[in-house]
């Protein structure tokens, strides 16, 4: 009996290995992909079409200005539309309600656009160089609630009108920024004749706006506008809600879902650029927070698309073959990455000098096994993912390729650690050194964010694989607030952070400028000098983009040199759309998916041939 | 009891501006800032290329608008380093401004409870638009436990020690044991699951896209059941358990009292002693029970209200603390010490009501 026990037991036990599938989810590399669409619709799918977007918090506002929220991006993305449109696949700007890409003169502050004709709102008036300058005007006006993207537009001198053509405009910039050429095509347009009937606005210049002297203290006119303008309806209410988008806003059923739906006889009917196909009738972004419930609307077939579940849901829901049957996931590469960054400048009596030469910091990234990093976040699917070398991901076309990667070299580690003068002089397994007469122990503080398991897993992973090399590292959780007033303060040894990147050409000032340490701003570490602060500065002001390319690559290989991080690997973005819908892409860009061209399988194309030819 | 609750109502307007000043106070010495939270948005990671964080004249704009940068109170101790600390006094500063308004608000005195730093949305409007369903689930929660677990007791107690009071008691025990988000997810699995019964919708409270407008309000009140059922549950097994042991346990101790043991011998039945004698005695510690009830229907449970995704004050608590949305959780403090002194006071009445020999005149003495 108890080998016949013993023997099913063992069946059981093989016969569970023997059918357990291996879930082999296609690698996606590159900045897009796009997916093979299905032969044909199941039966058991939904022949509804409208689009479940999976999200899981509200946007913090619908408003055309005043707002700063993923979720609000996405919508933003289907409701507006702007000057320029990104280009997910090139990693550039194309023309949007522009005729082409701007032109730039010679002095690198002047960009001539031309607008299409065509465009119309939705009460009929077609869009024109006025609703341009009003765009301007409102998001520069010092009374608009917009703090998060203000500082964008200050940067811009003027719009200047051609007095013979009324579809061309100068944008005239203060300085030059390699971002001038893009940056204005980012913001969607607004409607004057509706954000500003009585034209108040028309009694102000840019000029003004952007003269930090200017006085609004007395103003009761335009104060009254801006209260109106500032007001809660133009972000909530779908009534008070424009754009010229291919959607509109339906309903907004706050914590459920905001439902979008497609405008009939839009000026964008016949386009055959992606950014500008409506293919659903309705799109609905539903909200859900939970891991558990996530999985059950899935099983459901209650969502259609997802970026936005966690990495063990994901794993999870591509076990359970009724969600592989129904729909297609992918782990995509992002602009996103993670690193552990070290503080060279402490500026706190709690803490040690103990990153203060590259030499002790190159041994911590030569200790750190980025590989099995990747292999606990992303299990069986970690060699998708990139490792991040340098300041700037390898996915983009700046990116210096002539930086290696570092493998762990726990010899080469001990090595340059004793360059810089640490040794076990105690013989109690912590590496020591005499600082300034004082004799410290090589332990240092690894801050992490609270937010999630897989923070404690990383910093107990790095913990115990700097402890080969005799440091000791003490794993800090935190809540996101205090993370951030300790980084800003300086006031931390190491921290296990992440930053958010895009398609863009890089602006180095944020994270590496000496003044963004001085004023407590994003360079956390205190990196830099004065060399590396003009290069910095020569790198924004050049506008010709191989001349900074080349100036972006060696900035890349001084970072690579200091090492004021050790840079671990590009964040993975978790797709998921359903198998019913064919024109499905995805890229590294955010918001790793776009809504609008989904065609249901069901739904025959519409062909627009352009000179005889089909798109 | 016309004094008894003059004198109450006249303690509740210093108890409530001490707790909002504490409030007030603990909120503004936490760690961070709500004006980077404001500059960051709600981008779940730090972004790299959003130099409105770094933007010094920007924070100071943002922080001269909200009034952050006014002193927290009338008063402070200066910070200098001589022997003495001296006291500076301060007429303008963010509780006074809170409180009394400013020029661009009439202050909470005035019932303008402010805007949230994070959608600008009025805080009276943000709370009315989620107070409802966490009311809703506390109040009815509490009902059906109520209506259950009585009778329940009360049959329970007739029989102690019985082989049914017994299995009563162990389930009582395992139900109270159980943490709430355990169960929420076991019934989820069973019954929101296509491999499991897929009977019920696993989150909301309405169908995905609203309700057609042609449906009646009673159509759509009937379609939003299936979405009721599971939180409820999860909601109200707690409280019945507590409360049906509570029950049992009462009047079982009731029932070996002298004056039960004299009703008996004067012939009077059991019906009759459960219901006139023991019932209105046992019903002192329901009442307690009752008034902490109050707080908890303004807080609503975060964790419930994630997992089923309702949109109710508890996720909104939460969510506003983490931004530090000091408007929001500053007012949301105000209204649950109102409420739960509310509710003190209607079960000091009610005690009153339910056990004669409780008298207004004797608190005073």
């Amino acid at each position: 009996m108890k080998r016949l026990f013993i023997g099913l037991i063992s069946i059981s036990i093989l016969t569970n290995c023997y059918n357990k599938k291996e879930s082999a989810l296609t690698p996606l590399t590159g900045v897009s992909s796009k997916i093979e669409d299905e032969r044909s619709m199941r039966d058991d799918w939904s022949k509804d079409n409208t689009v479940v977007v999976h999200t899981i918090s509200d946007p913090d506002n619908l408003h055309p200005t005043n707002g700063n929220s993923a979720p609000r991006s996405e919508i933003m993305l289907l409701t507006q539309r702007s000057v320029l449109y990104t280009d997910y696949e090139n990693q550039s700007m194309i023309p949007g309600l522009v005729k082409k890409s701007p032109i730039a003169l010679e002095d690198g502050l002047t960009y001539i656009y031309e607008l299409k004709t065509g465009p119309k709102w939705d009460d009929g008036t077609p869009f024109t160089i006025d609703d341009i300058l009003f765009t301007a005007k409102a998001y520069m006006c010092p009374l608009v609630n917009d703090p998060a993207v203000k500082t964008y537009w200050k940067n811009l001198k003027d719009i200047e009108i051609d007095g013979g053509n009324p579809s061309l405009f100068k944008v005239i910039m203060k300085t030059k920024n390699i971002q001038n050429a893009f940056w204005f095509g980012s913001f969607g347009v607004l409607q004057r004749k509706f954000h500003d009937p009585n034209n108040i606005l028309a009694n102000y210049s840019i000029s003004q706006f952007s003269d930090t002297s200017f006085k609004t203290t007395g103003d009761t006119i335009l104060m009254n506008w801006a209260n109106e303008f500032n007001s809660d309806k133009y972000g909530r209410d779908p009534k008070f809600l424009n754009g010229l988008g291919m959607y509109r806003v339906e309903k907004w059923e706050s914590g459920q879902f905001i439902t979008l739906i497609k405008k009939k006889d839009h000026w964008t009917e016949n386009s055959i650029d992606y950014h500008e196909h409506s293919y659903p009738d309705k799109i609905i972004f539903k909200i859900n927070k939970d891991d558990n419930s996530q999985q059950l609307e899935f099983k459901n077939q209650n969502f259609d698309v997802s970026t936005n579940i966690s990495m063990s849901s994901f794993l999870a829901l591509n076990e359970n073959e009724m969600f592989k049957k129904n729909y297609s996931s992918y782990l995509s590469p992002t602009f996103n990455y993670t690193y552990i960054g070290m503080n060279q400048r402490p500026q706190s009596m709690n803490r040690k000098q103990l990153f203060t030469d590259k030499e002790t910091r190159r041994a911590i990234a030569l200790s750190v096994p980025i590989d099995k990093i990747t292999k606990l976040i992303y299990g069986q699917y970690s060699d998708q993912c990139h490792q991040m070398i340098t300041n700037v991901s390898p996915l983009k076309k700046e990116f210096n390729s002539s930086l290696k990667p570092l493998e762990v070299d726990l010899k080469a580690a001990n090595k340059l650690l004793a360059e810089a003068n640490w040794k076990d002089s105690d013989n109690d397994g912590i590496l020591d050194k005499v600082i300034d007469g004082d004799k410290i122990n090589f332990e240092a503080d690894l801050n992490y964010l609270n937010t999630s398991p897989d923070w404690r897993d990383m910093a107990l992973l790095i913990s115990e694989e700097l402890k080969k090399i005799g440091i000791k590292i003490n794993p800090v959780p935190m809540e996101l607030k205090l993370f951030i007033e300790k980084a800003k303060s300086h006031d931390f040894d190491m921290m296990l952070g992440s930053w958010a990147g895009g398609s863009f050409s890089e602006d180095f000032t944020q994270l590496w400028h000496t003044n963004n340490w001085t004023n407590h701003g994003s360079n956390y570490c205190g990196f830099g000098n004065s060399t590396s602060d003009a290069l910095i500065d020569s790198i924004r002001l050049e506008i010709n983009l191989p001349r900074r390319d080349s100036l972006s690559r060696l900035f890349q290989t001084i970072i690579y040199e200091d090492q004021p991080y050790v840079f671990l690997y590009t964040s993975m973005r978790r797709n998921i759309i359903h198998r019913r819908f064919a024109n499905r892409m995805i890229f590294a860009d955010r918001p790793g998916t776009l809504i609008n061209p989904l065609r249901l399988l069901s739904i025959n194309p519409v062909i627009t041939l352009q000179n005889g030819i089909a798109p | 009891m016309r004094s008894y609750l003059l004198k109450r109502i006249l303690i509740f307007i210093p108890g409530i501006l001490f707790l909002v000043l504490l409030s007030f106070v603990l909120l503004k010495n936490a760690p961070g800032d709500p004006v980077e939270q404001i500059l960051s948005g709600q981008h779940p990671e730090m972004s790299s290329s959003n130099p409105a964080n770094d933007d010094a004249t920007l924070r100071a704009e943002i922080e001269h608008r909200l009034g952050l940068d006014l002193p927290l109170f009338y008063f402070n101790f200066s910070d200098d380093t001589s022997f003495l600390p001296h006291l500076e006094f301060h007429t303008k500063n963010q509780f006074s401004r809170w409180l009394f308004g400013s020029s661009d608000s009439n202050g909470i005195i005035r019932g303008d409870f402010g805007f949230s730093y994070q959608t600008n949305v009025p805080v009276i409007n943000i709370i009315s638009s989620k107070i409802g369903w966490s009311l809703f689930f506390t109040l009815i929660s509490i009902l059906i436990a109520y209506l259950i677990s009585v009778p329940l007791g009360l049959n329970l107690a007739l029989d102690p020690g019985s082989k049914k009071d017994r299995a009563y008691s162990l389930l009582f025990t395992i139900l109270f044991s159980l943490p709430g988000f355990w169960v929420a997810m076991f019934l989820m699995f069973i019954f929101c699951n296509p491999e499991m019964m897929n009977l019920l919708p696993s989150s909301g409270v309405m169908p995905t896209g609203g309700f057609d407008e042609s449906l009646s309000i009673s159509e759509k009140f009937i379609r939003t059941i299936p979405y009721l059922i599971i939180p409820t549950i999860t909601y109200t097994y707690s409280s019945f358990a507590f409360l049906t042991g509570n029950v049992k346990n009462s009047i079982a101790q009731i029932l070996q009292s002298d004056y039960i043991r004299t009703a008996r011998a004067k012939g009077l039945n059991d019906k009759g002693i459960l219901y006139k004698h023991a019932l209105p005695n046992a019903l002192l510690p329901l009442i307690t029970i009752f008034s902490h009830v109050f707080p908890y229907a303004i807080g609503g449970s975060v964790v419930f209200e994630t997992i089923f995704n309702i949109p109710g004050m508890g996720l909104t608590i939460f969510q506003s603390i983490g931004s530090q949305d000091y408007p929001v959780v500053i007012t949301i403090f105000l209204f649950t010490g109102m409420i739960t002194m509310v509710g003190f006071l209607l079960s000091d009445i009610l005690y009153a009501i339910a056990d004669p020999r409780i008298s207004f005149q004797n608190t005073e003495q």
